[in-house]
Formats: structure tokens, C-alpha cells, sequence
């Protein structure tokens, strides 16, 4: 539903490109993850996706919508929803549930039905008890749910999110990856989750590197991280189970280096384990 | 804690009084001001004195809230009283070298003094208390509505007021913060003259500053990728709506202004 | 080890007397030894940041004590301000706190306000920035033209910079990438072991504080709950998830290892201890089931 066709950006021309001919093609309805370090370009890339950044070469299409069309502006930023970072400064009102109808106010929605999308749309993330509080009481988890919940009232086809854990603590982060898998399951919503959180990208369908600028790698979860030393040279970590598996291997330890979570690197330890013993005993 | 300030001085409720159309409290308290200006003689103001109460019982805020209301200004109160006491020319009743004290002074002074006290009290208990900033912004926006087609930017500055309410208790936060950040690297902000002390500031409110314009960018984008593009085409969650409370307080309303003027020109 | 900071019986609540007044520290004793590197860990709301405010005498406990070096640092006649200049405290986001007008003077304000000479100023801040690994090149510029990760490092040296005995950093590593977190702690790390001054990180990340710390303490709903070293705390990982808090993953693989059969040692927290412990089990041919 969006592709992105030899993209490439700078913010002025005295200054280097930022993004350097990326091809990108994100299919409805599936989970994508981007993972880059600071200065990657990861989170430059996202604001292509709903116009907040035009290109400076190539195009980026959603829905067949070129974004540099001036005209149909507002239809791709209802068909691409954002998330950013911080959990404040996307919130304009007071109360839950008014910040929640901030979108579908913009859209022209008929009255009736901006209840019933606010209602739905807090019911999804799982704030509906909160509708009546004020928006400042809640935790950081809390406001980042409700402003999940301001971009699924516009009902979008997509959702990118801009690093929406990284000022969370960790029950926030939970709540949070929670209502975005949710809203990707339930609701059908494709999902563009730019993420420096290893584990976050884990249960992606698809995970795209970015590193200066470029596509590094593009595969799934465990395409992407089983190719550790890529990862480690372009400045980024891995899952613990993964990197536990790699610096096992690269001692020379025979060991299946397919492997992604936590079950699965205990259940090839196991089996390691058992083997040699039985061997040697 | 300090966050709390965020609603004004509002204090939730259910009464009758909470339950008014904001925009009918905005007229009501401008009649209410006007009437009380008109208001003249003992059987007049008793009247108003009355009505008040009506209203602070009826919106069952405690009346410690209301003398709250008038203590801020009390001085100033003071003062105009005992100017009036001493500069209103009538039937003198003490004097002492320059000064005199009249009985149409004291008169004035006691007007005054009531006047000045009922209406601090009744704009707060009508529109402070029982009126929270978000209905009150709403009201606002909504009475000055018909302004749009001269060109007045009515839904702009409702906007701006919602934003800097919403803003309100993080900024606040936010000070407090830097404050403490500052003071753990040795800055007071105590001691010293008022130059000293004003300078003190500085590493406060740069950074403050500094936040609170990259907050406004940072919203102004996530406001933009939701389809904001100010009032055109834009429908609300929730619109004000007169309701059977509404013409009932109305209609009383316009029935005590009516014995107020009337007593007031009748029996000054 | 000599004891520089203890806290007795320390209990702060909120909002005083007003019906909406929370507990915030409970009885707080904790003793914390010059020297050492303290991870104070704990769920968000159990206290830890109240806490470590008291140290430097921001916040005035409800009731207990707080003994600098054995003094009260409450008791008629301390100098509270000046203990700011040694237990220094560096909040979470600290970046927010930049000023000045130039890097160099930020780094200064600290130092300044301690009344020194303006070449000692100066020593002590090329030094921190040195610590943080701030280029002579970022000095004259304005702080708000650096990057995210250099905000950060400037507005650490800028207590680093009194030069203080006590270092505490509230989440220092909040909000960045996982190599920026590594380079924090790193230049953390590296000026304890150059001045030797004891250090307190609090953090609810344990991936974190697991590499770097001495000793770890575990704070809940305003109590000590867990005090020791990090092989006795992450020795005990079941505890610490009923505890609200997310243990390592590999500590993690190990729980599910003891669970399928194999009799591992309990206290597996870091990646390089589990790849060496899993070869010495391979080498020596294990205990297995």
C-alpha cells in the first residue's frame, strides 16, 4: 500500500543526503519494523511516508497517491496515521476522550459518529475507562495509547510510529506494543513501527535495516538477525538469545544459529547440553 | 500538588448552577455585573445580597470558598472605602483638621465595599467554580461565533486557549524540574536584590522557553498529520445545547434583574 | 570501605496532611559506602527518585535522618547548599537543563556557583567535558545546536564538573539507541574508576545496570526489598518479576533451561557469563538430568 521508489533526501542542498535511494514496498495489512541507530535515517524515512517530508529524488506512493501532490494531502494523511515519540507533545486537549475526536473533528465526521469511532477507538487500545480523565494525570504508556487512539478514530489503512517506546518504562512499553499489535490483528490496521528496541522487532512480520541512509537488510525477524555481525558492524545490538547463539558459534561451538527467542535459544542449549553428555557418558 | 492549578479554581460538581449552558453563565454573569451597578438603596442590594445567595447555595460551593474569592483583593477594597468615607461632601458627622467623615460617605463606602465583594464573589462561584476552563473556553467560542463572518479568527483563539489550558499543568511540571536540576548544581534563587534574583532566572526560563517552543513545533506537525487545517469543514464531539434548566434560570434570572432595577429606582 | 551516605529510617510522604497525601518512602536504611558503583533498581513509583533527592538534600524527609559522613545533614548549622556541590545529582533527560550560551559556560555554571577562580572553572571543565568525551571543537558552540547524545553528555559534565563525591545519575541512559546507552555508561564507568568517587545509578533497566554495577539495590513501593551483589539479586529472577521488573533476557534462557531439566547455576546475567558458562559445561561434560 506504500512504496517508495529510489527515494532519496536532503534538508538543503549544502547539506549530504540523509536518505540515499531507498525501495521500499509495504504490503496492507502486515507488520513492518524498521531498525536503524541514531542518525540512520530511519525516523527521516517515516516522515516521507506521510508527507511531513518530501523527497529530493524519487517518489513515495500510498495507495497509488503520489505524496508530493499538494491535492490529495489530506487523504494520504488520513490513510497514514503517526505516532511520534514523545507522549505529550501530540496531545492537544484536556480530556481523553476529546483528544481522541481532535481527528475525526478535522475530517468533517458527523457528530453521532464521532462517539461512536472515539468509543471504538478507546475500546481498541483499551482506555475507555479513562475517557473522562484529564489527559496530564495519565502515565506515559497511558498517553501514548491515547494517541494510538486519536489516529485509529480517523480509521487509517496505516500506522507509522516513530520510536513510540523509547521515553516509556517498561510496563508502559508492554502497554504500548500491546495495543499496536492489537490494532495490526484485530482491526487489520499495517503497521509501520520504527524501533531501536531489538525485541520489538521480534514479532514483526518484516524488518528492514536502515544504515546511512540505505536499505542494509530486508527480510523476516529471523532472516535479519541472524546475520549478527551485518548488525554489530552498522552499530546496532541484538536480541540476547541471539547474541548468545552467535558468540557460541563463533567459538567454534556446534550449535543451530536459527534461533530468536528466549524458548528457542533454551531449547537449543538444552539440546546441546544433553547431547554432549550423552556422547562423552 | 502543583498541577492541580490546571483547572483554575474550578471544583467539580453536580448542582444546578454546574449544570447551566457556559454560554448562558457568560451573559448571566455580564447582567448579573450590570444589574448590580444599577442596583440602588437598602431594599436593592438586599436583593442582590439574596440572589447571590441563592446561587452559592444552590451551586453548594462551602461559603469559605467564596470569602476565599475576596481576599486578594480586600486591601484594595479597604482603601476605596475609606476614600470614600473621607472625600464624599454631605452632612459631616467628624472632622479633624482636613479630614471629614460625612454620612453620605459612609453610605458610599458601604455601598461600595458591597458592591465591589458581591461582585467578585458571584463572577467567580458563577464562572470559576462552577464552570470548568474547558466549558468555559467552549461557551466562549461558541457566543462569539457569529464574530467569524467579520472576520474575527474565533476558533483560532479557542484553540490557542484549549492548547495553553491542556499545557498548563506540564509546563508547570517542567519548572519545577529545571528548577530542581538547577538547584542541584548550586544556583539559589533566594538570596540576593531584586537584580540578583531576577538574574537567577535565567537558567529557568531559557530552557523553558526553549521546551516549550519545541513542544509547539513538535504539536504543530502531529496537529497537521491528523488533518488539522483550522476551522473549515471541521464538526465537534460535543455542542452546546439550551436545555429546560437553561430557560428556567433564564426566566428567574430576568425576573430578580426586573425587582432589582425596579426597587432601585422606586426605593433608593 | 567508609560509609559516605546513610539514610535512617527515612520516610516521606506527599501532600502533608491533606487527604490526598501518598507514601512515597517508607523507612528507608540504607548505607551507601564510598567507592562503590550502586545500581538503585525498582518499578516506576516505588520511590527510587524521591529517594536519591533526599541525598542532596532537595527534598526534607517527613521524618528520619540523613548522615553525611556521619553528620545530619538537617541538623542546625550544615551547610545544606554546599552539599549540593558534593552529592551531585544529574535528572533524567538532564539536556533539558542547558542554558548557556555556550557549551564551555554551561559546563561552567556548576563550578561558578561554587565560587571558584576562573582558571580553576576552566581546568574543571575541560576535564569533565574530557570525561564525557565532549571535543574541544563542541565547546563555543551553543548547547542547542549539538546533537541528542551530546546534549546529554554536556549536561552530565556539568555536574561532573563539581567535581563532586558522590555521582548520581537518574536514568541516564532514558531515550537512546542501544549503542548511545553503551558510550554513557562506558565514560560513567570510566570517570568512577579515574576519581575514584562512588556513583549511584538508578534505572529500571537491569540489561543496564547489570554490566556495571557492585551492588544493586532493589527498591518496591517505597522499601528495600533486595540488597547485594548482582550475582545475588539476578540469582534470584522469579523474585525480581514479581517484583515488576524485567529480568535480562539470558537470564531469562537460563530460567527456562533450569525449568526443562538442566541443573544450571541460578545467577546468569550477562551474555559474555552465559557463552563461558555454557563452554565450561560443554568441556566438563555437565550435570544433566
Amino acid at each position: 500500500m506504500i512504496e517508495t521508489k529510489d527515494l532519496r533526501f536532503r534538508y538543503s542542498d549544502t547539506l549530504p543526503f540523509v536518505l540515499e535511494g531507498l525501495n521500499v514496498t509495504i504490503k496492507r495489512g502486515s507488520f513492518v519494523a524498521i531498525l536503524g541507530h541514531n542518525g540512520s535515517g530511519k525516523s527521516t524515512f517515516a516522515k516521507h511516508l506521510n508527507a511531513i517530508l518530501l523527497p529530493s529524488g524519487g517518489k513515495v506512493l500510498v495507495d497509488g497517491m503520489d505524496t508530493v501532490d499538494e491535492d490529495r494531502l489530506y487523504d494520504i494523511r488520513q490513510h497514514v496515521g503517526m505516532v511520534f515519540q514523545n507522549p505529550d507533545n501530540q496531545i492537544v486537549a484536556t480530556l481523553v476522550e476529546e483528544d481522541v475526536a481532535f481527528g475525526p473533528e478535522n475530517l468533517g465526521v458527523p457528530q453521532k459518529e464521532i462517539r461512536v469511532r472515539v468509543d471504538e477507538a478507546l475500546h481498541a487500545v483499551g482506555m475507555y475507562d479513562f475517557r473522562d480523565r484529564a489527559t496530564y494525570q495519565l502515565s506515559g504508556g497511558q498517553k501514548q495509547r491515547v494517541a494510538i487512539a486519536g489516529i485509529i478514530a480517523m480509521r487509517p489503512r496505516c500506522v507509522v510510529l516513530d520510536e513510540p517506546t523509547a521515553m516509556l518504562d517498561p510496563v508502559g512499553r508492554r502497554e504500548v506494543m500491546r495495543a499496536i499489535h492489537d490494532m495490526n490483528r484485530t482491526l487489520g490496521i499495517t503497521v509501520v513501527l520504527i524501533t531501536h528496541h531489538m525485541n520489538e522487532a521480534v514479532d514483526a512480520d518484516r524488518v528492514l535495516v536502515i544504515d546511512h541512509g540505505k536499505l542494509l537488510l530486508d527480510g523476516t525477524p529471523r532472516e535479519v538477525f541472524s546475520q549478527a555481525e551485518t548488525l554489530y558492524r552498522a552499530d546496532l545490538a541484538v536480541p540476547q538469545p541471539v547474541e548468545l547463539i552467535y558468540a557460541l558459534r563463533r567459538d567454534g561451538v556446534d550449535i543451530p544459529g536459527d534461533v530468536l527467542t528466549v524458548d528457542e535459544c533454551a531449547e537449543a542449549l538444552y539440546h546441546l547440553l544433553k547431547s554432549r553428555t550423552n556422547t562423552r557418558g | 500538588m502543583l498541577k492541580d492549578i490546571s483547572l483554575g479554581q474550578y471544583i467539580p460538581g453536580t448542582s444546578v448552577i454546574h449544570r447551566i449552558d457556559p454560554r448562558l453563565k457568560i451573559v448571566l454573569t455580564l447582567a448579573y455585573i450590570v444589574v448590580l451597578f444599577m442596583a440602588k438603596g437598602p431594599l436593592s442590594y438586599g436583593l442582590v445580597l439574596l440572589t447571590l445567595g441563592l446561587i452559592i447555595v444552590l451551586s453548594r460551593i462551602g461559603v469559605r470558598f467564596v470569602l476565599r474569592s475576596v481576599r486578594p483583593l480586600l486591601f484594595i477594597i479597604l482603601f476605596t472605602a475609606v476614600l470614600n468615607m473621607f472625600y464624599v461632601d454631605g452632612d459631616v458627622l467628624w472632622s479633624w483638621w482636613i479630614l471629614k467623615i460625612t454620612r453620605q460617605g459612609i453610605e458610599t463606602a458601604i455601598y461600595m465595599v458591597l458592591r465591589i465583594a458581591m461582585l467578585i464573589s458571584g463572577t467567580f462561584v458563577l464562572l470559576n467554580y462552577t464552570t470548568s476552563p474547558i466549558m468555559l473556553t467552549d461557551g466562549i467560542e461558541q457566543l462569539l461565533g457569529p464574530l467569524k463572518k467579520i472576520h474575527v479568527p474565533v476558533h483560532e483563539l479557542a484553540m490557542m486557549m484549549t492548547i495553553a489550558l491542556r499545557f498548563i499543568p506540564t509546563l508547570i511540571e517542567e519548572t519545577d524540574k529545571i528548577m530542581s536540576a538547577q538547584k542541584a548544581r548550586g544556583a539559589d534563587f533566594e538570596t540576593g536584590n531584586v537584580i540578583r534574583r531576577a538574574k537567577a532566572l535565567i537558567p529557568i526560563l531559557v530552557p523553558l522557553f526553549v521546551s516549550a517552543f519545541r513542544r509547539a513545533d513538535e504539536l504543530a506537525v502531529a496537529m497537521e498529520c491528523r488533518c488539522y487545517r483550522g476551522s473549515e469543514g471541521r464538526t465537534r464531539l460535543r455542542t452546546l445545547k439550551l436545555q429546560g434548566l437553561d430557560y428556567a434560570a433564564m426566566a428567574i434570572a430576568a425576573v430578580l434583574a426586573a425587582g432589582i432595577i425596579t426597587l432601585g429606582v422606586v426605593l433608593p | 570501605m567508609n560509609t559516605i551516605l546513610e539514610t535512617r529510617d527515612l520516610h516521606f510522604v506527599y501532600g502533608g496532611n491533606s487527604p490526598t497525601a501518598q507514601t512515597a518512602l517508607n523507612g528507608i536504611n540504607l548505607t551507601i559506602r564510598e567507592g562503590e558503583f550502586l545500581g538503585l533498581i525498582g518499578h516506576t513509583g516505588s520511590g527510587k527518585t524521591t529517594f536519591v533527592q533526599h541525598l542532596n538534600g532537595l527534598l526534607k524527609p517527613t521524618s528520619g535522618q540523613i548522615l553525611y559522613r556521619g553528620e545530619d545533614i538537617h541538623a542546625n548549622g550544615f551547610k545544606l547548599r554546599g552539599l549540593r556541590f558534593k552529592v551531585g545529582l544529574v535528572f533524567q533527560y538532564p539536556e533539558h537543563q542547558l542554558f548557556e550560551e555556550t557549551v564551555a559556560r554551561d559546563i561552567a555554571f556548576g563550578p561558578r556557583n561554587m565560587g571558584l577562580s576562573d582558571a580553576e572553572v576552566a581546568e574543571r571543565v575541560r576535564q569533565a567535558a574530557a570525561f564525557v568525551g565532549l571535543g574541544d571543537d563542541v565547546m563555543d558552540k551553543s548547547p542547542f545546536d549539538l546533537s541528542g547524545g551530546q546534549k546529554r553528555r554536556a549536561a552530565i559534565a556539568g555536574v561532573i564538573a563539581m567535581r563532586p563525591e558522590v555521582l548520581i545519575l537518574d536514568e541516564p541512559t532514558a531515550g537512546l539507541d542501544p549503542y548511545g546507552a553503551f558510550q554513557i555508561l562506558s565514560q560513567i564507568r570510566g570517570f568512577r574508576d579515574k576519581s575514584g568517587s562512588t556513583v549511584v545509578l538508578v534505572t529500571h533497566n537491569m540489561e543496564t545496570v547489570a554490566r556495571a554495577a557492585d551492588r544493586l539495590v532493589v527498591f518496591s513501593q517505597g522499601t528495600v526489598a533486595m540488597d547485594g551483589t548482582p550475582e545475588q539479586i539476578f540469582g534470584q529472577p522469579e523474585r525480581l518479576e514479581a517484583l515488576g521488573l524485567d529480568v535480562p533476557q539470558v537470564s531469562k534462557v537460563f530460567m527456562k533451561l533450569r525449568e526443562l531439566g538442566i541443573d544450571v547455576e541460578t545467577s546468569v546475567y550477562t551474555v559474555k557469563y552465559a557463552k563461558n558458562l555454557v563452554e565450561t559445561l560443554l568441556r566438563e561434560g555437565g550435570q544433566v538430568c
